[in-house]
């Protein structure tokens, strides 16, 4: 009996560190930085470019090994809080990303003298609408109408493709979060307008 | 009652008085009035009239403490005249009077004539002149320029805008009102100017606006005739999706109406606007209920494009494909509505011309006759045609198509076919549902008649090949926006058989449609195939599966590709040195491959055999994770040779980006496979 009792100790100890609890969570910071990168580069009318080079880094260990593992349950159980954090970048120049912020890229200019008008504005949800149509002479009432409707369809498309090119699609309502705030934030201009919290518009 | 009052005084009659307590002046009924004339010196006298009211027909209504003084009246009978008096007074639509007038009484015709100027409307100055007599009256005045505003809220005891319309313009009012026994006639003719007026959600706008509305009408004690004449010559005019241009496409509206009780019969209208519409029609507006309801049939002479496009359907077509296009033709037709509701729609299209200017669709030259009618009520076939059209590239010649619509749904009554390039779309069955609805539903069985390759590899810019397409589709549904096929696509392609099967157009009318399929091809022949993207010479059959695919805006984004000799094959395995250096590239090799083919033993051969080949691909993110027939040290075969002399090309390059890979193979540019 004394004999077989260290036996199971270990083996308890080892399922314990064989636990392993992985958070993943939103890297807020990141997708800060993944908006400024794509905003700056829909203002600047330049797109995104896909990165060079004929050769692609090396993939990431995606399962660690067996040692990792434990030592990885051991501190989830000493420290049941502990996030499992992935790199501090996202990714932002998938080809899908990429073909999507040209087309912004190349709205932006029409859309631009609207923004400066007042006519439309940045919505607290990542979207952009119409805000003062009388701002918009008759001529342009459908030209605006259908910069809103397809930049936001744009603007849908790229938060579902940026969360995608993570391998986290649960992360769409976040990176949308995100851009709502840097819009306002870094791709405002003086003068234009975005939503409040409260869904009120405000002049930046 | 009436009394009079003479001085006492020893000298000459210096002014007469008369009072009455009550008296009616044609039709006028006047309370408390007086009458004085005072003899001033022998040259001159004056008269005053006063009252306590005088209660006047609408709109004029009931004026108080009247007084009108003339300085020189004329008593010759039979004339009783003021030439020149004054008339003072509370009450009225400008809430006080104060205006020159004259007037003159000629006893022997029994006709009183007025004039008077002066009058203060709407912040400017009114003029008029009218005449009674035994037959009635008339009068006619008019106002002079003022502002849209000042007019707006003198006239708002009759009529009020809606609160939340705002702005402003140039505005002048003139008309006349007469009546001899038989009603009253009322011509009234309001000119605007410079008008912009929007409403606070900027749905209802007018921009620099001129325009004259005149509005005759006859009233008497059984009903109400009205003629309307609009003509609008400047600015532009938005209501809800509706912008009209009238510097380009000056409006005329007339109608005829008559108002008895709640019933407005509308016996004829008619709306021109120049190179937009003619239209005539007639109805009627039961005012009786909370809302009105409207009936009527209208006739649409001529609706021309792009005109028609601009002015009735770009706002609310923007969001959608036809947000942008160049339109143009003629269209005619019919269309009747009941209680406020479409019944009946007959459209005959002529020549009319469709261009999406993203070249997303075009038609060219549709004529038809098309039918609409709404849910649940039978509607006659329709029948369109066109000299050419075409879709996302893929144009087509002449076609034609019948088909039934009736309320958002839509169903081809007759196997049609729409030639796309050499070949078309034949179609056994077509209906949709909900049109214009989230939840649209299609469904589709049909056939691709052979394409040829050619043909379609020119309008997508891949290289130039030899083949056709075909496909038997027995079913596509749509739902979410996802565009199902059951069936499979193929094509016959380098001596072999292609085939797509799992096909799914995410989005197919948006910015970036999104395709999904697994294509597996069978048998081809691998000469074919190298002929056409020159990589080399290659003998052989070869197999290849592109499962998962998924396609970006037409731009593959995944897929797990794999290219190889199929097992057990008997065909002739040989490989051009230029293909070797082809092959190596794609497995990360470089120029040094070129000099091991051009030294030693070798440079005697331009062709090597091989056992197999073969190249995997899986494509996630824009990196290619690259893997060959088998593996072969820290590397894998991309070719495994057989014979002497034997060549083994062997891949290195695990991960390799997708784009800088296809920019490679179009430059022949790479970084470093080898062979050995």
């Amino acid at each position: 009996m004394r004999r077989v009792l260290p036996l199971k100790i270990a083996l308890v100890s080892l399922l314990i560190a064989a636990c392993v609890t992985i958070n993943v969570y939103f890297p807020a910071a990141a997708a800060d930085q993944a908006a400024d990168q794509v905003i700056n580069k829909i203002t600047s009318g330049a797109g995104t470019t896909p990165p060079t080079g004929y050769f692609a880094p090396a993939r990431e260990e995606q399962s660690p090994n067996f040692l990792a593992l434990a030592a990885n349950g051991a501190l989830s159980v000493l420290v049941p809080a502990a996030h499992a954090q992935g790199a501090e970048t996202l990714n932002v120049s998938s080809p899908a990303i990429t073909r999507i912020t040209s087309s912004m890229a190349a709205r932006f200019g029409e859309l631009q003298k609207f923004f400066a008008s007042g006519a439309v504005g940045l919505t607290k949800d990542g979207n952009i609408d119409v805000r003062d149509l009388n701002a918009v002479a008759l001529p342009d009432r459908a030209t605006v109408k259908r910069l809103v409707s397809e930049d936001n369809a744009d603007r849908a498309q790229l938060y579902a493709e940026i969360a995608k090119a993570n391998n986290h699609p649960e992360w769409e309502a976040d990176i949308r979060k995100s851009f709502a705030k840097r819009w306002v934030a870094t791709g405002a201009q003086p003068g234009w307008y975005y939503q409040d919290d409260s869904g009120a518009w405000k002049q930046k | 009652m009436c009394g009079g009052w003479f001085s006492p005084d020893a000298r000459a009659v210096d002014s007469i008085v008369l009072e009455v307590r009550e008296l009616t002046v044609a039709g006028i009924p006047v309370q408390a009035a007086s009458v004085k004339l005072d003899v001033l010196d022998e040259q001159r006298t004056r008269l005053t009239i006063g009252a306590d009211s005088a209660t006047l027909a609408d709109p004029v209504g009931t004026l108080r403490s009247l007084l009108l003084v003339c300085d020189a009246p004329v008593i010759a009978e039979p004339r009783y005249a003021c030439d020149a008096g004054k008339l003072t007074g509370r009450g009225g639509p400008t809430g006080n009077v104060n205006m020159h007038l004259t007037a003159e009484y000629d006893i022997d015709k029994g006709t009183t004539r007025f004039s008077g100027s002066g009058l203060r409307v709407a912040g400017t100055a009114a003029k008029f002149d009218g005449l009674l007599d035994a037959r009635g009256w008339s009068v006619r005045g008019s106002t002079g320029t003022t502002s849209v505003a000042a007019l707006r809220k003198f006239a708002a005891r009759w009529f009020e805008l809606p609160a939340d319309i705002t702005g402003d313009g140039k505005a002048a009012v003139e008309g006349s009102a007469r009546d001899a026994g038989q009603g009253t006639h009322i011509d009234a003719t309001l000119k605007l100017e410079a008008v912009g007026l929007t409403n606070e959600a900027s749905t209802i706008v007018t921009d620099n606006m001129a325009a004259t509305a005149r509005i005759r009408a006859r009233l008497n004690d059984a009903d109400t005739a009205l003629t309307l004449d609009v003509a609008g010559r400047q600015g532009q005019v938005l209501v809800g999706p509706v912008l009209l241009d009238f510097g380009q496409n000056a409006l005329d509206l007339t109608g005829q109406a008559v108002m008895k009780g709640d019933l407005l019969t509308i016996g004829s209208l008619q709306l021109l606007q120049k190179n937009l519409i003619d239209l005539t029609g007639s109805g009627s507006m039961n005012l009786a209920g909370e809302t009105p309801l409207f009936s009527g049939d209208f006739k649409i002479n001529k609706l021309e494009f792009p005109a028609a496009y601009t002015s009735y359907m770009q706002i609310t077509l923007a969001s959608t494909l036809l947000g942008d296009a160049d339109m143009a033709g003629t269209l005619r037709g019919e269309v009747s509505v009941r209680d406020n509701a479409p019944v009946s729609l007959h459209v005959l299209p002529e020549s009319l011309v469709l261009h999406d200017k993203k070249d997303r669709l075009y038609i060219s030259k549709m004529n038809g006759d098309v039918y609409w009618t709404p849910a649940g009520v039978d509607a006659p076939y329709s029948k369109l045609s066109w000299a050419e059209g075409g879709a996302f590239g893929l144009s087509g010649g002449a076609a034609e198509i019948e088909f039934v619509a009736r309320g958002t749904n839509f169903a081809v009554m007759k196997p049609t076919r729409l030639p796309i390039l050499d070949g078309a779309l034949a179609i056994d069955t077509l209906s949709m549902g909900n049109l214009g609805a989230s939840n649209m539903e299609v469904q589709f069985k049909g056939a691709v008649e052979p394409i040829s390759m050619t043909r379609l590899a020119t309008v997508f810019g891949w290289p130039a090949f030899q083949g056709t397409l075909s496909a038997n589709i027995p079913g596509v549904t749509l739902k979410d926006e996802l565009l199902t096929f059951q069936g499979n696509v193929e094509s016959e392609v380098f001596g072999g058989r292609v085939v797509g099967s799992n096909i799914r157009l995410q989005d197919p009318l948006g910015n970036f449609p999104q395709f999904f399929a697994d294509v597996r091809a069978r048998d081809l022949d691998l000469s074919l195939v190298t002929q056409t993207f020159e990589v080399g010479s290659i003998t052989g059959r070869l197999e290849v599966d592109v499962l998962n695919l998924e396609l970006f805006d037409w731009s593959p984004v995944s897929f797990d590709a794999r290219l190889a000799t199929p097992k057990g094959d008997k065909s002739r395995h040989k490989i051009s040195a230029r293909a070797v250096t082809s092959l190596s590239n794609v497995g990360g090799g470089g120029g040094g491959v070129v000099q091991a083919l051009q030294g030693g033993v070798l440079r005697f051969f331009d062709e090597y055999s091989y056992d197999k080949l073969g190249i995997t691909c899986k494509l996630r993110n824009d990196v290619c994770e690259m893997s060959g027939v088998e593996p072969a040290g820290i590397g894998y075969y991309i070719v495994k040779g057989a014979g002497i002399p034997r060549i083994d090309i062997v891949g290195n390059a695990g991960r390799v980006r997708w784009s800088q890979l296809l920019a490679s193979i179009a430059t022949a540019d790479f970084g470093g496979a080898s062979t050995q």
